[in-house]
C-alpha cells in the first residue's frame, strides 16, 4: 500500500475576481461595508463621541477612470497588527460569528464586485501613520501569490483617526448605475431602513453625498392605546425580552454548545466562545394596513436581516407534516395587515448574504416560538386540536386586532360609514416625511373615533335647554353689537361667550372657539387639487354648540377660513336648521363653501359652481351612490353580520342549520369551497358554526327571525329584546330591525335595476344596521 | 421689520431653541428640500413660530429665522459671530486651522478673524500670512480670496479646506484642487475635524424655551 499522496488544490488567485459575481446589489455592498463600521462603533462603546459614517458614490457627471466610491467612519481606526488581522481573516477564516470589527467575506465579494482595487486607510488616535493597504484583484492575480501591499502614510495631525474603505477601478456597470441620482436614492431608503433603528436609537449618523440618510421608524399605535376583549386589556404594543443562558458558540461553524463543553459538539473544533443570548424587541399595531408593509423585522447586531417578515403568521404543526397555515391576516378579502415588530436576536447566524437566518436551527426556532408560541393563534382551532392556549405576544395582539373593522374597537380610522384605509396609509407617509402633525398617533386615534362618534346634523334636541344657564344673552362676536334677537327661535343654539371676551375676539380666537367645540370630519380632510383652481389641503370641522359667522360677522351655516396657504379650514354648524331641519348634507354643503372659496381666490368665477363641486366630490372618499358601491357597502356589512353570528350559533349550531332550505345549504357549502382558508373541514364548520359564515342572505334573515333572543341584547345587535315582556313590543324592535336586513339581502342576492332614491334607502339601510351592531368581540 | 425689535430675552430663547433643533436634525446634512421644511415646521412650531408671530407677520417670521439665525448658523459652529455661544457643538476655531495649514510656532493674529470666506492671519515671528478656510464646496471662492490677498501683498496664502464627520472629498477632486493650487501658487492642506461642545454654550434646561 502506498503512502498518502496529494494533490495540490491552492486555487488560482483569478478565483478572487470571480467573488464579484456573487449576486450582491448595490445597497447590500455598501451595507456590508458599513456594518463593519457599525460593528465597531458597537464595540468601541462611548469611546466615539457621535458615530458617522459617510458613504460618498461617484456623481452623475463622473469619469470611470477616477471615479470611487468610499466608506469613512470615525472610529478608533486600527493598528497595523489589527488591519492585518482583519483584513486576512476575510480571506482565511471562515467565523461564522465573526469577531467584531474584522472583515469577513462579505467584505470581499463587496468590495470584487463594485471595483477591481480595493484601499483601506486606518489610523488610531494619536498615530503618527496612515496604515494603506491595497488589494488589487488584478495585480493579485497576475503575481500568483495571496499578497497586499501596504505603506505607512504621515499623518498631518496626530488627532485623526478612523477608517476609510476606498474602491476604484469601478467595473463599468457599477459605475454606469451608481452614479444615477434614482440608484442612489433607493439606496438612500434601503440604508435608511435596515439601519434604522441604530440611526434612530444609537444616535448614528449615516450620509451619503453629504446627505444624512433619515432611518424609516415605525407608525405604530401608541403602546398607552389598547382594546378590550374579555375583560382584559390588550395593549398595541407588546414587549418582548427573553433572556437565555449563556452559551459556547463554536467560531468555526456557528453552533451553540452547552457551557461545559471543551469542544464544539458538532463540528469539534475547540475554537469556543461563551456568549450572553437574549431575545428582545417589541411588537405592535401599524397604523394602516397594507398589502406587503407588515410583518416582523429581524435584527442581527442592530441590522435589519428580515424585514417585514410574515413567517410568524403561518402556523406548523411540530411535526411539520401539514403544510403552514396562515392564520393573518385570513378575516378580510383584501388580505391587508398591520402588524409589525422589530425583534433582536443578535445570536442566531444569518447565511452570508445577510437576508436570512438560518432557519434550521434550533436558536431560530426559539426566536419563533419566544414571539408566537407553538399553538395555533386561532384559539378555536388549537382548541380542537387539542393544543395548549395560545399565551404568546404574537397570540395577545391578534386576539385585539385581528380584525379590521373602523372605530375604536379594533383602533382603524373610520368616518362612520366605512374604514379610512387609504387615508391612514397617506398620513404615514407624512409622518414618515416629520410632518409634526402625525409623529403621535392622534390624527389616527381621532379618526377611529370619529368612526364610533361620526360628524352628522345634530338631532333636534327634546328640551329647549341644551346648555342651562347660557343662552338668551348672545352677542355678536365682531362688532360687539347686541344680536339677542336671531329672526329664527334658536335659543337651543347656545353659545358659551362671556359678553367682554366676546367684544374683544380676534378672527383667530374665534376660529380657536369654532375648533374647541369641534370634532374633525375626518372623511373629508385631505388635499384637493384643480387644474383651474389650484391645491387646498382641506381641514373640516362639525361644529357644536356654537353659531358660525363669517369675518364681517355674518351668520352661516358653513363657513371656510384660509390662514396660511394651502391649509383650508371648513367649519360646519351641525345644529343649523338647514341641517337639522331640511336634512341638507353636511358634507356637500361644506363643499359648496370650499368650491365657492376656490373660485374667488383665483377670480374666476364664470367657472360652475356645481361643476366644481362634483370634481371636488370626486376627490373626496365618499363613497358612490352606484348600484356597485352600495352593494359593496351592503355585503361587507352582511358578512360582518355572520361573523358576529358564530359566537351565537356555535352553543347549538344544528338550529340554525335545520333552518335552511335544500338549496341554501348547497350554496353555503359551495361558498365554504371557494372561500374558506383550508384551515377548517367543512364537517368542523358545521359543528363549530362557522358555516354561518357562508349562508345566503336571506338565510339570516330567518335564522334572526327565528330566535332574535339569541342575536339581539348585545349579542349580534345592541338592540334590546328580552326585557321587553310586551309580545307586540318584541315583534316591533324584530321588525325594525329585519326591514333594513332585508335591504342588504335584496342587493346581496339579486343586482336589481334602482333609482337613486332605492339607492339611498339601502344605504341608509347599511347606516342604520352599522349603527346597530354590538360590539362583536 | 417689526421682529427687529424682538425684546433681548425673547430673541435669546429663539435663538437658543432654534440652534438646539438644528443641532438635533444635523443641520448641515439635510438636503434643501429638508431645510426648506424645516423652516415650515419652525413657522408652526409653538415654541418658536408661536412666539415670532406674536412680534410681526408670518412673512417677517420666516425671513427673520432665514436670514439671521440660520445664516449664522455655520459660522457659530467654527466659533466666528455674534451667535457662537448658541450653537451646541462647534469646532475648536482659528487656532485649529492655522496649526493645521502652517505647522507649529504659527498662531493667529488678534482681532484678524474674518469672514466671506472665514480667515484670518496667522503670525510667527516677524511673518504675517493669510490663512482662509471652509468646506470643498467653496474652493472656488477660496482660491479667488487667496490669490487676490497675493496680488496685493505677495505673501504666499494658504488654504486649508475642512471635512467633518460625515463628510468625504474624493481623491479626483482633490488632486484636481491641488493641481489649481500649486498653479495659483497658494498652499493648500486637508483638515478632517471633529466637533466639541461648545465651552461658551448659554443654553442650559432652565434657558429653554
Amino acid at each position: 500500500m502506498s503512502e498518502d499522496q496529494f494533490i495540490n488544490v491552492t486555487p488560482h488567485p483569478r478565483i478572487l475576481g470571480v467573488l464579484g459575481d456573487i449576486e450582491f446589489s448595490h445597497w447590500q455592498c455598501l451595507a456590508e461595508l458599513t456594518d463593519n463600521c457599525f460593528d465597531e462603533f458597537q464595540a468601541a462603546g462611548e469611546a466615539v463621541i457621535r458615530p458617522a459614517v459617510s458613504i460618498s458614490l461617484p456623481a452623475a457627471t463622473s469619469r470611470r477612470a477616477t471615479a470611487e466610491i468610499t466608506v469613512q467612519d470615525n472610529g478608533r481606526g486600527m493598528s497595523l497588527d489589527a488591519v492585518t488581522n482583519a483584513i486576512s481573516a476575510g480571506w482565511t477564516s471562515n467565523g461564522r460569528h465573526g469577531s467584531l470589527g474584522l472583515f469577513g467575506m462579505g467584505f470581499n465579494i463587496s468590495t470584487a464586485r463594485l471595483g477591481r482595487r480595493t484601499t483601506v486607510r486606518t489610523s488610531r488616535e494619536g498615530d503618527p501613520h496612515w496604515i494603506e493597504v491595497t488589494l488589487d484583484l488584478v495585480e493579485i492575480a497576475n503575481s500568483s501569490k495571496y499578497q497586499a501591499p501596504y505603506r505607512l502614510v504621515p499623518k498631518d495631525h496626530p488627532g485623526e483617526h478612523g477608517t476609510t474603505v476606498t474602491i476604484s477601478e469601478l467595473k463599468q456597470e457599477q459605475h454606469a448605475t451608481l452614479c444615477r441620482p434614482q440608484t442612489q436614492n433607493v439606496i438612500r431608503e434601503k440604508l435608511g431602513d435596515i439601519y434604522s433603528y441604530l440611526l434612530s436609537e444609537k444616535g448614528f449618523l449615516l450620509t451619503l453625498n453629504g446627505k444624512k440618510i433619515k432611518p424609516r421608524l415605525p407608525c405604530i399605535w401608541d403602546e398607552k392605546r389598547t382594546v378590550a376583549r374579555q375583560g382584559v386589556e390588550i395593549h398595541a404594543v407588546q414587549w418582548i425580552e427573553k433572556e437565555l443562558s449563556p452559551k459556547k458558540a463554536c467560531m468555526a461553524c456557528g453552533y451553540w454548545s452547552p457551557l461545559d463543553a471543551e469542544a464544539c459538539e458538532e463540528c469539534g473544533q475547540a475554537r469556543l466562545e461563551l456568549r450572553e443570548r437574549k431575545i428582545w424587541g417589541w411588537i405592535g399595531i401599524q397604523r394602516y394596513l397594507h398589502r406587503t408593509d407588515y410583518g416582523l423585522d429581524f435584527l442581527r447586531n442592530g441590522r435589519k436581516i428580515l424585514q417585514r417578515d410574515k413567517r410568524v403568521f403561518y402556523w406548523e404543526d411540530e411535526d411539520g407534516l401539514a403544510e403552514p397555515e396562515l392564520e393573518y391576516p385570513i378575516d378580510s378579502k383584501t388580505q391587508m395587515g398591520r402588524i409589525v415588530g422589530e425583534i433582536h436576536c443578535d445570536h442566531v447566524a444569518p447565511n452570508y448574504m445577510k437576508t436570512a437566518f438560518e432557519v434550521e436551527t434550533a436558536e431560530w426556532r426559539q426566536v419563533l416560538r419566544e414571539v408566537r408560541g407553538s399553538s395555533p393563534l386561532r384559539p378555536k382551532i388549537a382548541e380542537k386540536r387539542r393544543l395548549p392556549e395560545n399565551r404568546s405576544p404574537l397570540a395577545l395582539l391578534y386576539a385585539g386586532f385581528r380584525r379590521q373593522d373602523p372605530g375604536l374597537n379594533y383602533l382603524i380610522p373610520g368616518d362612520g360609514r366605512n374604514a379610512l384605509h387609504e387615508k391612514a396609509a397617506q398620513w404615514a407617509v407624512r409622518m414618515r416625511s416629520g410632518d409634526p402633525e402625525y409623529q403621535t398617533d392622534e390624527a389616527w386615534y381621532r379618526a377611529a373615533y370619529q368612526h364610533d362618534h361620526p360628524a352628522a346634523a345634530d338631532p333636534q334636541p327634546e328640551s329647549e335647554e341644551i346648555l342651562p344657564g347660557f343662552g338668551a344673552n348672545l352677542l355678536e362676536p365682531q362688532n360687539g353689537e347686541a344680536a339677542d334677537t336671531p329672526e329664527r327661535d334658536e335659543t337651543d343654539r347656545a353659545e358659551v361667550l362671556p359678553e367682554n371676551l366676546a367684544a374683544e375676539e380676534t378672527v383667530d380666537q374665534r376660529l380657536q372657539r369654532y375648533r374647541a367645540h369641534a370634532t374633525p370630519v375626518v372623511d373629508l380632510e385631505g388635499t384637493y387639487f384643480l387644474e383651474d383652481l389650484g391645491r387646498v389641503d382641506l381641514i373640516a370641522w362639525a361644529v357644536g354648540g356654537q353659531r358660525l359667522a363669517t369675518n364681517d360677522g355674518r351668520d352661516a351655516p358653513v363657513i371656510v377660513s384660509m390662514l396660511r396657504a394651502p391649509r383650508l379650514e371648513v367649519f360646519i354648524d351641525t345644529a343649523h336648521p338647514l341641517f337639522r331641519e331640511f336634512g341638507a348634507d353636511i358634507r356637500d354643503l361644506a363643499l359648496v363653501e370650499v368650491a365657492e372659496f376656490m373660485r374667488v381666490r383665483v377670480n374666476n368665477v364664470s367657472l360652475p359652481l356645481t361643476e366644481i363641486v362634483t370634481q371636488l366630490k370626486a376627490q373626496t372618499s365618499s363613497p358612490r351612490l352606484t348600484p356597485a358601491a352600495v352593494a359593496e357597502e351592503s355585503e361587507r356589512l352582511l358578512e360582518q353580520v355572520r361573523a358576529a353570528m358564530v359566537t351565537p350559533v356555535s352553543a347549538n349550531p344544528a338550529v340554525p342549520w335545520l333552518l335552511l332550505t335544500k338549496e341554501e345549504r348547497a350554496d353555503t357549502e359551495r361558498r365554504f369551497a371557494v372561500e374558506s382558508g383550508g384551515g377548517t373541514s367543512w364537517n368542523d364548520a358545521l359543528t363549530t358554526g362557522e358555516f354561518i359564515r357562508y349562508i345566503p342572505a336571506t338565510a339570516v334573515i330567518r335564522i334572526i327571525q327565528d330566535s332574535p333572543d339569541t342575536f339581539l341584547d348585545g349579542h349580534v345587535f345592541k338592540r334590546g329584546y328580552m326585557a321587553l315582556s310586551d309580545p307586540g313590543a318584541r315583534a316591533l324592535v324584530v321588525e325594525r330591525l329585519i326591514s333594513p336586513l332585508s335591504d342588504l339581502a335584496l342587493l346581496d342576492q339579486h343586482r336589481p335595476r334602482l333609482d337613486t332614491e332605492e339607492l339611498t334607502r339601502i344605504r341608509i339601510s347599511c347606516r342604520l344596521i352599522a349603527r346597530d351592531l354590538a360590539d362583536n368581540s | 421689520m417689526p421682529l427687529q425689535q424682538l425684546p433681548a430675552s425673547v430673541r435669546e430663547r429663539l435663538l437658543i431653541e432654534i440652534y438646539r433643533q438644528a443641532n438635533e436634525l444635523d443641520w448641515e446634512f439635510l438636503s434643501n428640500g429638508e431645510k426648506t421644511n424645516q423652516y415650515r415646521r419652525w413657522i408652526e412650531d409653538p415654541r418658536v413660530g408661536g412666539v415670532l408671530l406674536a412680534f410681526g407677520e408670518e412673512k417677517d417670521a420666516r425671513v427673520w429665522i432665514k436670514d439671521v439665525p440660520m445664516k449664522e448658523y455655520a459660522r457659530a459652529q467654527e466659533g466666528i459671530g455674534h451667535y457662537v455661544r448658541y450653537a451646541v457643538n462647534r469646532f475648536r476655531g482659528a487656532e485649529e486651522i492655522v496649526q493645521a495649514a502652517l505647522g507649529d510656532g504659527w498662531n493667529v493674529r488678534r482681532n484678524s478673524i474674518g469672514e466671506k470666506p472665514n480667515h484670518c492671519y496667522a503670525t510667527h515671528g516677524g511673518s504675517s500670512r493669510y490663512v482662509c478656510w471652509g468646506r470643498a464646496g467653496t474652493f472656488r471662492d477660496l482660491i479667488w480670496a487667496s490669490v487676490s490677498e497675493a496680488a496685493n501683498t505677495g505673501e504666499r496664502p494658504a488654504i486649508v479646506i475642512t471635512t467633518r464627520d460625515g463628510e468625504t472629498i474624493s481623491r479626483a477632486d482633490r488632486h484636481q484642487q491641488e493641481k489649481i493650487a500649486a498653479h495659483c501658487g497658494v498652499d493648500l492642506k486637508y483638515l478632517h475635524r471633529y466637533m466639541i461642545p461648545n465651552p461658551e454654550y448659554v443654553g442650559n434646561l432652565d434657558s429653554e424655551v
